[in-house]
């Protein structure tokens, strides 16, 4: 009668640890997923704060209009651009920032992109300047 | 054994529902980006004469909703981006105006009676459309 109920017992245990098995695979799953998806959103903002900053310093000092070398003669004009040539700000700004890739241009490039509003000083346009990068 | 079931159940219940609380995804903060965007149309209005200029600066702010489909109001002024079809007529919030009424081409029709005084750069604000 013992034994019976032994191996009752054990029926019970072994069919309801199934699907409790089942139940914390799917948590411990579903857990390392969000985890996953925090770092990605994470990741995400910081290239995206990232890619807000170069483009502040691009648009207000880097690649601005300039008059004359030092203070008091220098004049910066925040936001008017007289070149479409950024090649050797965009090397400088991907390394110090350390950026894996960053695109700077008139036209939209791969990856996260943002873009600011300038005025391009040759045609006197608003034009969109895009910041892109990885 | 029933104790020890019921244990891990309750243990898997607590677990899945905290993970049903915790958003999956998190919204991007571009505050400092829209922030941004509003010091360039300044900068752009102060570039291109939009600001000492009414007409002129009517066309900059079209322009600029056309490139980014963003909407800026100047408080005190009748400068805006808002959309209007031709011939209608809307009503714009302003913050400080309350109420602006504009029609197709931005110029202002009526504003009641508020006082338009002049430009105020400092009450002006850049974003989302409100329509």
């Amino acid at each position: 009668m013992a034994n019976r109920c032994k191996a009752f017992l054990s029926f019970d245990f072994l069919f309801s640890l199934i699907p409790i098995l089942l139940i914390v695979s799917y948590t411990l799953y579903y857990a390392s997923f969000l985890q996953s998806r925090a770092e990605e959103n994470l990741e995400h903002q910081a290239l995206f704060n990232k890619l807000v900053s170069a483009s502040d310093y691009v648009v207000k000092i880097g690649a601005a209009k300039t008059e004359g070398n030092f203070f008091p003669e220098k004049k910066v004009y925040p936001n008017l651009i007289p070149s479409e040539d950024f090649s050797k700000l965009q090397g400088d700004l991907e390394k110090r920032l350390h950026f894996n890739s960053l695109y700077v241009s008139f036209e939209e490039g791969k990856g996260t992109c943002i873009y600011r509003l300038v005025v391009y000083e040759p045609t006197n346009e608003i034009r969109k300047l895009y910041f892109c990068g990885e | 054994m029933q104790t020890l079931e019921a244990i891990l159940s309750l243990l898997v219940l607590v677990s899945l529902s905290i993970f049903l609380f915790i958003p999956a995804e998190a919204k991007l903060d571009n505050s400092v980006y829209l922030y941004s965007l509003q010091g360039d149309v300044e900068n752009v209005m102060h570039l291109k004469d939009g600001l000492e200029n009414i007409s002129e600066g009517n066309e900059i702010a079209m322009k600029i909703y056309e490139e980014t489909g963003l909407c800026m109001e100047f408080s005190e002024t009748d400068i805006t981006s808002y959309p209007v079809a031709k011939g209608r007529y809307a009503q714009v919030s302003v913050p400080q105006l309350k109420e602006l009424g504009l029609e197709a081409n931005g110029s202002e029709v009526d504003a009641g009676a508020l006082n338009l005084t002049g430009f105020k750069p400092n009450s002006f604000s850049f974003g989302l459309c409100n329509n």
